[in-house]
């Protein structure tokens, strides 16, 4: 920190003052009561005192009414600041705290009351917010404020004060901070570089993991980075690939079920080809056979012919020889042979009737009508029969499936059942577990309220025991600081002056005649005296050294006896007399150094008092410090019972009694060993279970599909017992029936083709039958028509015609005998035998061949479709993976679990190095040893080199407080030094102190008592420290710090060139009241 | 060989070679970088064992069952040294036959397809499976049928493909595919081997890869069908792994061939587990220098007990500078308990602000519970405090 203006208005006696300091000495000088000491207090109660505070009634102005105000500008972490108060009650006051970066432009920070707690936190001089609890009233202190900022009277209790008694830590944080490199235990320093590298190298200053490339987390997290997208890869592409397969597995049951039905329909199509190439063959044997019938029949007919020529041939003969008279007979016999014709015909007529065809057609359709019946019958007895295979396979499948399931779900039963179980242990243990921390919380939050009420009891002590010691100390006065040393020196300047006065003790006479009688003061050896001279009357005066005669405000005479160098040894030694020990016999009241000694001692005792009452009450607020921490953990003990208790709500307690109370001492080991155990068998219990689940759905679904089956089976099987009418009440029929009911539909067929059969071979014959008899009469006719013919116009011929007729007779009779009747008839019975030989065939249409065959051909179209679907499927799992994806993934997984391990012990391992690190810290701040350590150094040696080497070693303590000097090898308490002394030590304290702090140091007349070689050395210590920092000394004597040519002259301020140093004459800067 | 198989074998017909999943490629990804470079590398540095073991026992083929390679396409550093290792070796009448696996199929573009690079330094011996009804008359009146993988998965069953045994043909007939042997419904898509398909086609040997562990997975048959496992692990917990087979078939064909596993691994794979610190200890003075290690250490130790282990796990997994006694280690210490119930009398003499840092990380330890990770991170502080302040002594 560094001041850089002060403005100051109706402070005390100050009615106006602005001054800007120079970054390194300022000597501020003026004469006694000019306000130099009021500057300095401006600028404490600028920096520290509230606006508000009653405090400031110190500093009203002592002319006029108007509230002192302050105005400070200084530099502290890279801004300038910039305090503005005007002190006073209630709405008067007023404080306004601005920044700037430029040092011109401000703006503003906070005003009011919020300044002064800003302000404590940028200086972290151990001063703590103000109104907080137990707050100072008044212009708080630190010890710090203490070092830097100390009043004129306080200066030399710099040496008393001590870090201790700060409110605030901040002061201790901040010297710790500054003295940290100079202080620590080498051994310590050690351990805590080496631990704060790790930190360092992972951790951010904010105390997060770094996550940078330099970061030791970094490539742990890469790693776990890059397998972890791998294996998100890995897994899609092993979803991808399991779902291939099952697609794969539904098509391999698709191509299953599809060559199945393929099988069947092409067997079918055979069938029904074999059955149309077979009724095609029947055709042909059946077309050979009615021609080798009508063959015989050709020949039997012309064989018929054959005789009947022979017999006209006879009828010829005879009727040659009685053809005149038989011409008559003749048309008798035409006559009749016309009947007949007629009666034939009529016969053929009846048969080609509507009526007689419909007959035949009705009597045909009725036999087809009835084939189609027994072949539908057929047909539904064998469905019938396929399908109660079909559900006996299904029903057996189903059985067999549910038992699986049954035998599952029992498995699974039991394993919910032990997982229930374990479920209950485990919710034990964790009840047992929190039964315990609660009963724990509660015992710890029990022994917390009494370390509270402990702390209570004895801070109440200690503020008693130091409030003791404030009466104690308020009771000492000046003469406290006056050290054995310091007594035995006034006694030797006692006897030093004495002497003195006695070597000037060589007598003295003195007479005086005034022209006028008057009064005159006289001193004679010191000693006054008033007298009156009478006119012209001698006044005659003896004295020992020293008469001195006062008239008025006309004349003072002074004689003194002794040579002049006696004079002045006497006059510096009463010079130091009246500096160094009049002012002690004066506040001691007493009149001689002897007396100056017992008050001395008594002083003494009491300060010895004041202290042990410190020492009690700093062990007693240690004391209490430590039971406070402990109480402080109260609140989060109650909480965390409360938390524990809330976890235990609702459940009996009783029930974790008897557990509660085998548990015993170390229950959290065994709770732990044992939950762990419970956890892991429940764990193991849960795999089973998820196991036992996923048969459990895999054999539910299945038990499923094939319910399904079996229920569309069924269905299938009720729709066709209905559909055929034979549904019964007692259930479904046998299969021995159904067997039975196929062989009997079988053979309804069989029967009604064979009447098919008959009924076509009837009519075949009754219509031969009508064709043949009217051919026969129509050949009678045309014969006996010829043989009437022949008897009316040719019976003269007839001999000649019967010559032709017997020509005729043997040439038919050849030709008969040449066409081979007996061939012909044995011909038509191999055509016989092989038409009743034709087996029974299935009716089968070329259209339901035609059918049969489009279902094949779509059947075969499926299958191909289904084989291309699973080609495609199987390449697509070639290439997603199956088993290689599967190790690739294992692989990943298992390296990516291990990484992860190491990422949590390695975090856990900087963690540690983390904790270890701000352990270290923490421990090393609150024990603060090593303060007194580290700044002990620079102090002795300063002070060994002002005291050229009288004083070596100067001890300080942890809260910087001074436990001794090294003289002669023996340490020495700071009270046995001499006041000058104590005030050299003081101030080269401050300077280490400030050195230390980089920050500015104001001086208050520091020096009163300082003799001037050791003023002139301070002078030397002064300017080489402010090349370094900021050092405001306000002096009634600037030469100890200035070289007369440094002090200014025209201007109030002077900067010395080269030097660093300021000068300030302040009695051209300080406007006072009138 | 003993001299009870010298008896059995008499009268050798033919003798082989079968190896299989070498996985050429292979990464580690669970080893830190050197030690999964030298994982790496040992997969490669095994054919020459493999075929140093082929010339010892003048063996008239080697038959290398798939998985050779990890991927259809590696990187060329595999291929080409695989190759030049093969060209290494001045072999003649001594067929090599390397089968395309599921890991490394057939494709048009992989390191087995007639174009690719590696074919073409592949010496005129070495013979690649490439065709379904790929076969080679060896001498001494055998023959070999192969069918190799052309997808990463298929259902067919590649040693039903294989031709069955014709009337009259008194060869020794060899069968070699890469698959599995189990008949998992539901799992047939990964290149099923049906148990008796070497009794199906006829075969007197049926050489299979795939499992990395040794198997002969029909001891009862009269025709073998074998597993020689990878030759060098891929894995802890693979049983039997690290071999190559030697198979000897009789001149007298009504006897089994003998099968005779042969160690070429130069690495063994170990999970091993130390419950005490004599355990550990025991560990230190192991020759373990070609074992790959997987240590957990499920023990508690002292302070000092665990600076010893800590030193004792220096000496077995080496520093920059030495090599450890292990050569490959990988340390599972999730169940490695430090008790820092002595710390307090090892810190006696060190600095008042270290003892009180380490009454602080005790007690934290103690607040938070052993079992807690505040509890452990706590007392690893308090073991690192021990450390550190040990070494700057």
């Amino acid at each position: 920190m560094r001041f850089r203006r002060l403005e100051v208005q109706c402070y005390r006696a100050v009615d106006r003052a602005e001054l800007d300091f120079g970054p390194g000495l300022n000597v501020l000088y003026g004469p006694n009561d000019l306000g130099k000491t009021t500057l300095a207090s401006a600028m404490r109660a600028a920096l520290l005192l509230p606006a508000e505070s009653s405090a400031h009634q110190a500093f009203v102005a002592w002319h006029g009414a108007e509230s002192p105000r302050v105005r400070l500008s200084f530099e502290r972490h890279g801004s300038v600041w910039r305090v503005s108060k005007s002190f006073g009650n209630g709405s008067l006051a007023s404080a306004r705290l601005e920044s700037s970066q430029d040092g011109s432009t401000f703006r503003d920070e906070e005003r009011g009351r919020a300044v002064d707690k800003r302000l404590r936190e940028l200086l972290s001089w151990g001063i703590d917010a103000p109104g907080g609890k137990g707050a100072a009233r008044g212009l708080p202190e630190s010890f710090l404020s203490h070092v830097l900022l100390a009043s004129q009277s306080s200066v030399s209790q710099i040496l008393e004060r001590t870090l201790g008694a700060d409110r605030d830590a901040s002061g201790r944080e901040q010297l710790h901070e500054a003295l940290q490199a100079l202080a620590q235990d080498p051994l310590f320093k050690r351990v805590l570089e080496a631990a704060a590298a790790k930190v360092d190298s992972a951790f951010t200053p904010g105390g997060r993991r770094k996550t940078g490339q330099s970061s030791p987390f970094a490539p742990l997290k890469e790693q776990i980075s890059a397998l972890t997208r791998e294996l998100e890869r890995l897994t899609h592409q092993r979803r991808e690939s399991e779902d291939v397969a099952q697609r794969i597995a539904r098509l391999g049951e698709e191509r299953l079920a599809a060559e199945s039905q393929l099988a069947l329909l092409e067997q079918r199509v055979a069938c029904a080809r074999a059955a149309l190439l077979q009724l095609e063959s029947q055709q042909g044997v059946r077309e050979r056979y009615a021609a080798a019938r009508q063959a015989v029949l050709d020949k039997q007919a012309a064989q018929h012919d054959l005789a009947r020529l022979e017999a006209e041939l006879a009828k010829a003969s005879i009727r040659a020889d009685a053809l005149a008279d038989s011409v008559t007979v003749a048309a008798a016999r035409r006559a009749e042979a016309e009947a007949h014709l007629a009666k034939a015909e009529a016969a053929l007529a009846e048969q080609n009737t509507d009526g007689c065809l419909r007959r035949q057609a009705a009597l045909r359709e009725q036999l087809e009508q009835e084939q189609l019946s027994r072949q539908a019958d057929h047909q539904r007895a064998q469905d019938l029969l396929a399908l109660e295979q079909a559900v006996r396979a299904a029903e057996e499948a189903w059985r067999a499936e549910s038992v699986r399931l049954s035998q599952a779900e029992q498995a699974a039963a039991e394993q919910r059942v032990l997982l229930g179980h374990a479920d209950e242990e485990l919710i034990l243990l964790r009840n047992l577990e929190t039964a315990c921390q609660w009963r724990e919380a509660n015992q710890s939050a029990e022994r917390a309220r009494l370390a509270q009420a402990e702390a209570a009891k004895l801070a109440a002590e200690a503020v008693t025991l130091r409030a003791g010691a404030v009466r104690l100390r308020a009771a000492a006065t000046v003469l406290a600081r006056v050290s054995p040393a310091a007594l035995s020196e006034l006694r030797g300047l006692e006897g030093q002056v004495r002497v003195a006065e006695a070597r000037l003790d060589v007598g003295l006479s003195m007479a005086v005649k005034l022209p006028i009688g008057r009064e005159v003061a006289l001193s004679i050896d010191n000693a006054p005296d008033v007298t009156r001279v009478g006119a012209g009357q001698p006044l005659v005066t003896q004295a020992r050294n020293r008469i001195v005669l006062r008239l008025a405000d006309a004349l003072e005479v002074e004689a003194t006896a002794g040579d002049r160098e006696l004079r002045l040894e006497l006059e510096r030694l009463q010079a130091r007399w009246s500096r160094e020990a009049a002012p002690l016999l004066e506040a001691a009241g007493v009149g001689s150094i002897d007396a100056l000694g017992e008050s001395l001692e008594a002083e003494r005792a009491r300060e010895r008092d004041a202290s042990a009452a410190l020492r009690d009450a700093t062990s007693l607020e240690a004391r209490a410090a430590e039971k406070r921490e402990l109480g402080a953990e109260l609140l989060l003990w109650e909480q965390r019972a409360e938390q524990h208790r809330q976890a235990l709500a609702g459940i009996d307690s009783a029930t974790l009694h008897e557990p509660l109370e085998r548990l015993g001492a170390g229950w959290e080991a065994t709770l732990r060993k044992r939950l762990t155990s419970a956890e892991a068998e429940r764990a193991r219990l849960r795999l089973a279970l998820e196991g036992h689940a996923t048969t459990l759905v895999r054999a539910a679904a299945r038990v499923s599909g094939l319910t399904e089956a079996r229920d569309a089976a069924r269905a299938r099987r009720v729709q066709a017992l209905l559909d055929v009418g034979y549904l019964t009440a007692v259930g479904p029929p046998q299969l021995s029936e159904l067997e039975q009911r196929v062989a009997c539909a079988e053979r309804a067929v069989a029967a009604v083709r064979a009447k098919r059969v008959d009924l076509d071979q009837a009519h075949s014959a009754e219509a031969a039958a009508a064709r043949r008899g009217r051919e026969q009469a129509s050949a009678a006719l045309a014969q006996a028509q010829r043989e009437h013919d022949a008897a009316l116009l040719s019976s003269a011929r007839a001999r000649e015609s019967q010559l032709t007729l017997l020509a005729q007779f043997r040439e038919r009779k050849l030709h008969v005998d040449a066409l081979g009747l007996d061939a012909a008839e044995a011909a038509f019975e191999r055509a016989e035998t092989d038409v009743q030989s034709l087996a029974q065939v299935e009716s089968m249409t070329p259209e339901q061949l035609a059918e049969s065959e489009a279902e094949l051909a779509r059947a075969n179209s499926q299958l191909s479709r289904l084989l291309s679907e699973l080609r495609r499927a199987e390449g697509a799992l070639g290439h997603v993976g199956g088993d290689v994806v599967l190790d690739s993934q294992q692989r990943t997984l298992e390296a990516l679990e291990r990484a992860r391990e190491l990422e949590i012990d390695q975090e856990r391992e900087y963690d540690a190095y983390l904790l270890l690190t701000q352990t270290l810290r923490a421990v090393e701040n609150e024990q603060g040893a090593h303060l007194g350590r580290a700044l002990s150094a620079p102090v002795s040696e300063r002070f060994e080199r002002l005291t050229e080497g009288r004083y070596r070693k100067v001890a300080l303590d942890a809260g910087l407080g001074l436990d001794g000097v090294l003289v002669a090898g023996h340490a020495r308490g700071f009270r046995e030094l001499s006041e000058g002394t104590q005030e050299q030590l003081a101030t080269i304290l401050r300077l280490c102190i400030a050195e230390q702090l980089q920050t500015a140091l104001v001086l208050d007349d520091h020096l009163a008592q300082t003799h001037r070689q050791r003023a002139e050395w301070f002078r030397g210590a002064l300017r080489e420290a402010a090349q370094r920092i900021q050092i405001i000394v306000l002096t009634a004597r600037p030469e100890d710090y200035l070289a007369p040519e440094e002090l200014c002259d025209a201007e109030p301020i002077r900067d010395v060139p080269g030097a660093s140093v300021r000068a300030i004459d302040l009695e051209r800067v300080i406007v006072r009241a009138s | 060989m003993d001299d009870a198989a010298e008896e059995t074998i008499d009268v050798v017909a033919l003798k082989l070679v079968h190896t299989a999943d070498w996985h050429l490629g292979m990464t580690f990804p669970s080893f830190d970088g050197d030690a999964r470079l030298r994982l790496s590398r040992a997969r490669l540095e095994v054919v020459d064992r493999i075929l140093g073991l082929a010339e010892r026992h003048s063996v008239h083929a080697v038959l290398c069952a798939g998985d050779l390679f990890d991927d259809p396409d590696p990187p060329p550093e595999w291929w080409d040294g695989l190759a030049k290792k093969l060209q290494a070796r001045r072999w003649s009448g001594r067929p090599l036959f390397l089968l395309p696996g599921n890991h490394d199929p057939l494709t048009t573009n992989g390191v087995y397809a007639e174009s690719h690079p590696f074919r073409a330094a592949l010496p005129s011996w070495v013979h690649v499976v490439d065709r379904d009804d790929f076969s080679y008359e060896l001498d001494d009146g055998a023959v070999l049928y192969a069918a190799p993988c052309r997808s990463r998965s298929e259902s067919r069953d590649l040693a039903l493909t294989l031709p069955s045994r014709p009337d009259g043909d008194e060869r020794i007939r060899i069968g070699m595919v890469h698959g599995q042997t189990f008949d998992l419904p539901g799992c047939q898509t990964n290149f099923p081997i049906a148990r008796d398909a070497a009794a199906q086609r006829g075969l007197d040997y049926l050489a299979i890869g795939d499992t990395h562990s040794f198997r002969d997975v029909t001891p009862e048959s009269h025709a073998p069908t074998v597993y020689p496992g990878a030759p060098e692990p891929t894995h802890f917990g693979e049983r039997r792994p690290g071999h190559a087979v030697v198979v000897y078939f009789p001149k007298d064909r009504r006897r089994r061939a003998l099968v005779r596993e042969e160690p070429v691994a130069q690495w063994t794979w170990d999970v091993v587990s130390a419950k005490s610190m004599e355990e550990l200890r025991a560990l230190g003075a192991r020759d373990l220098a070609q074992h790959v290690v997987r240590l957990v250490l499920d023990m508690t130790v002292g302070v000092a007990e665990f600076a010893e282990a800590e030193r004792i796990l220096v000496e077995l997994e080496g520093t920059s500078a030495a090599h450890g006694r292990i050569g490959v280690l990988q340390l599972d210490r999730a169940r490695l308990r430090l008790d820092t119930g002595d710390l307090e009398g090892s810190l006696e003499h060190a600095p008042d602000v270290i003892k009180a840092a380490a009454a602080r990380l005790r007690a934290l330890e103690s607040q938070h519970g052993p079992q807690t990770e505040q509890g452990e991170i706590a007392r690893r502080a308090l073991y690192q405090l021990y450390r550190l302040t040990r070494e700057a002594t």
